[in-house]
């Protein structure tokens, strides 16, 4: 399998409806998220693209959980967007995200970026 | 590299076409944009020091930019003290919560601090530079340490520090603004090959998204998501 295929073009329409509704019935209180590297992203790419996170977390919480999963840089930021372009505000909690946000699949489609964006004071 | 191109470039004077280029912004494009924010409730400061006056910024009543915000729920421990990860057999990465004792959970009934947030331009650099104190329900003053649990840890002590403020004259804390100006040319370069323009007047909302991935649970940005 093509490593850098995303999910949502690895299987169809359907295929990923049925997979969401499953998992929703055995998980209602997560959120079912795909998280891949944005396009633009030099980073590697992290080993798992399917979570589930409880819906009360931020989503700077959620960014912690991302951040843990890779080695960045200390003076990099990293940031999430939905479908690769809409930057989500740090305080909002997952569930008001996937409410605004969610795809007719039933996913949330995530993915990170690093910027190099902090200064250190020498 | 970066370093000399930093030195040389804080010898130009910007021209307003840098935003795009270089993400810089001109003192005329700090004072543009700060009116954008004073719609979403950011106030213009006057300074009456002549020492402490940026004279680049024309208007002695339009020197910097603050706010006032409350700190919501404290980055007091690492996420994943209070949560832990598995694989499940559906093949998902679940989080759930740790089981913890009542006693834990009440001390996560946590006093309000309020926050205030200043914005300045910073002249050496051509961007802008986000400057905060808070202080407790009782009004005292928050140590240096109690203001760190509300910065995102991996930015404690070397991104953000505690420095003297150009127009107060007094401590505050602060995000070092020398990759500022990258930041900012890098949402512009990211808008525009999505087709969408950002103008300079947007410059400290994009800001203020940055300010926000170091600063999460405090409520500075008074904008919404953001589509680039």
């Amino acid at each position: 399998m093509d490593s850098n295929k995303r999910y949502k073009d690895s299987l169809s329409e359907d295929q990923r409806k049925s997979e969401c509704e499953n998992i929703r019935k055995n998980y209602p209180d997560k959120i079912p998220l795909i998280i891949e590297k944005h396009p633009k992203s030099k980073l590697e790419q992290i080993d798992r693209t399917k979570f589930l996170i409880l819906e009360k977390l931020r989503v700077y919480q959620v960014n912690t959980i991302i951040r843990r999963k890779m080695s960045l840089n200390k003076v990099d930021a990293l940031y999430l967007f939905v479908n690769d372009n809409i930057l989500l505000r740090g305080d909002q909690c997952l569930k008001d995200v996937y409410e605004k946000y969610k795809d007719s699949d039933g996913f949330i489609y995530l993915s990170y970026c690093e910027y190099s964006s902090f200064g250190k004071n020498i | 590299m970066n370093a000399i191109l930093n030195i040389v470039n804080s010898f130009k004077t910007p021209s307003s076409e840098d935003f795009e280029k270089h993400g810089f912004l001109t003192p005329k494009q700090f004072l543009d944009s700060g009116d954008q924010l004073t719609l979403m409730g950011w106030k213009w400061e006057k300074v009456d020091d002549n020492k402490k006056l940026n004279k680049n910024l024309t208007d002695p009543k339009k020197q910097f930019l603050t706010f006032q915000g409350r700190s919501l729920n404290r980055i007091k421990k690492n996420v994943f003290d209070d949560l832990e990860e598995k694989v499940n057999s559906e093949g998902f990465v679940e989080t759930s919560q740790r089981q913890t004792n009542s006693q834990d959970n009440q001390e996560q009934e946590e006093e309000m601090r309020i926050y205030n947030f200043s914005i300045t331009y910073d002249t050496y650099y051509h961007v802008p530079r986000i400057w905060f104190s808070g202080v407790d329900e009782n009004q005292k003053p928050l140590k240096k340490e109690q203001m760190f649990e509300d910065v995102m840890p991996e930015y404690r002590d070397e991104t953000v520090t505690l420095e003297k403020h150009p127009h107060l004259g007094y401590d505050q804390m602060t995000i070092h603004p020398c990759k500022h100006s990258q930041i900012l040319k890098s949402f512009i370069d990211q808008a525009k090959e999505n087709g969408r323009v950002i103008k300079p007047t947007q410059a400290l909302i994009i800001f203020l998204k940055f300010v926000g991935s170091v600063l999460p649970t405090l409520e500075i940005e008074t904008t919404t998501d953001l589509e680039i």
